[in-house]
């Protein structure tokens, strides 16, 4: 098991009913991102409107120009041409969503169809630019996919992933220890897994992943409230789970740490 | 299959054994062909509570399935008394069932088949450590059959068995019957499990015990 503990902040604010949405502004992104840096985060997942390339170059130049975090654009329901647009800014990685999208979003439902002949492509995308790919993975199907990508010889081990719990709509699982445990000991040999929990129980689950060799994914966009009620900015969520590994004897990795076990 | 084949594939059924339970296996079936076919009254049809992400031997199958749509099935196959069967192959379909549940559009019992094995991002491990983490999670008032493709679905049908559930199988979930060794027919697969059920003390439904199981009219 890694010593080092790799800490994602996805900084956003878009999901949740009645958290002021801050991020339309790159300053404001770019400094909520850097306190998340400061109190242990390597990597900040971002997003911006699909289409708005020019809010994704701006959101990146914003962050390079204040901190040597990592970033990862969270574009899983991005068309290959968007991803085009906006990998050429360079980002370490990118999300890739290797199962149907079927989320019940409060802003609506998102529905979205993930061919293979489209992930290969994304794959060779990330190739020709040196992009990680970052699977995300909602259910066990989502590892047969992954697997075939494997097989196709498209991707490269270490598997970077993001398993997520307690999202709504079809792709929910349940955002409890039982299910933490039995997901991540069906994930393949050579993963690299970030535990991101949606719920009043995130604590719990983040928690299992740093017990168990696992990392984690925490910030405004995932479940922005530290305790039932009580609002937590990125570098609370970052500070508090830095804290708990580190009593449970887990390191937070650097930027040039993470890069080094992801293989970049 | 053409929509038209339907009526003629219903009536040779009817005549052949005129008492079986008829399930439309229609779950990748938009709601336009299921209206054309809904007057043929199966006693039951599929409705998949998530997106189709399969990759089947000839071609990968995906359908979007939204929230919207599963209502409508719903509503359509209440408004004609066919009994809805819902296909659960993760964790997630069962938050969309709730959802049908909170919306009180679903009668208790609720029938499901939990299906292990399938390839694609649908998939899950046809393994009894993932029937019994999924029987786990079903609502209270299911009746669920189970179905897995793969040689350990003999495995997986026995322990539904002695879980309280049900079995489904056939040339279509597995054909073989042992590995390299092709079922001879259905019947082959079906009897196996007859066999295997009394040992364990549970007996096959009738048709009509099946209905009041399923809370057929």
């Amino acid at each position: 098991m890694s010593k080092l503990m790799i800490i994602n902040c996805a900084a956003d604010t878009s999901m949740h009913d009645g958290v002021e949405k801050r991020f339309h502004d790159s300053e404001v992104l770019a400094s909520s991102v850097k306190k998340g840096w400061e109190a242990g985060s390597c990597i900040a997942h971002i997003h911006a409107p699909p289409t708005n390339y020019e809010a994704w170059e701006n959101h990146t130049k914003a962050i390079r120009d204040c901190c040597p975090v990592m970033l990862q654009y969270g574009i899983s329901t991005q068309t290959l041409e968007q991803r085009r647009e906006v990998v050429k800014f360079q980002p370490e990685m990118m999300s890739v969503a290797v199962g149907a999208h079927n989320m019940a979003f409060l802003q609506g439902d998102v529905m979205m169809l993930h061919p293979r002949d489209e992930i290969a492509d994304m794959m060779k995308l990330c190739a020709d630019y040196n992009v990680k790919p970052e699977f995300e993975v909602f259910s066990i199907g989502e590892l047969w996919m992954i697997n075939d990508l494997l097989e196709k010889d498209l991707i490269k081990t270490p598997v970077l992933m993001t398993v997520f719990f307690g999202r709504p709509g079809g792709a929910w699982s349940p955002a409890t220890m039982k299910e933490f445990l039995h997901r991540v000991s069906a994930l393949p040999e050579d993963s690299i897994y970030i535990t991101s929990v949606t719920g009043n129980t995130h604590l719990n689950l983040e928690t299992m992943a740093v017990m168990e060799g696992g990392h984690v994914r925490v910030g405004t966009e995932d479940e922005p409230f530290l305790t039932p009620g009580v609002f937590g900015d990125n570098p609370d969520h970052v500070n508090r789970i830095a804290n708990i590994a580190k009593l449970l004897g887990r390191e937070i990795a650097s930027v040039d740490e993470a890069k080094a076990m992801i293989g970049l | 299959m053409q929509l038209d084949s339907w009526e003629p594939f219903t009536n040779a059924v009817r005549e052949a054994c005129p008492e079986i339970l008829i399930q439309f296996g229609i779950a990748a079936m938009g709601l336009p062909g299921r209206k054309k076919i809904v007057h043929l009254k199966p006693d039951m049809a599929s409705i998949a509570l998530g997106s189709h992400d399969f990759a089947f031997v000839d071609a990968d199958l995906l359908v979007e399935h939204s929230r919207q749509e599963i209502e409508d099935q719903v509503r359509l196959f209440n408004d004609n008394g066919v009994h809805p069967e819902f296909e659960c192959f993760n964790l997630g379909h069962l938050w969309n069932l709730e959802w049908l549940l909170e919306k009180d559009l679903v009668k208790n019992p609720v029938v499901l088949t939990i299906f292990f094995g399938w390839p694609g991002g649908f998939w899950s491990p046809a393994t009894l450590k993932e029937l019994l983490h999924r029987i786990e999670h079903l609502p209270k008032n299911s009746v669920f059959s189970v179905s897995a493709a793969g040689l350990s679905n003999v495995a997986l049908e026995t322990v539904s068995i002695i879980q309280g559930g049900h079995v489904r199988v056939g040339t279509e979930d597995e054909p073989y019957y042992t590995k390299g060794v092709l079922a001879e027919d259905n019947a082959q697969l079906v009897s196996r499990m007859v066999r295997i059920s009394k040992e364990l003390g549970r007996e096959p439904a009738t048709v009509e015990e099946t209905k009041q199981i399923l809370g057929l009219n």
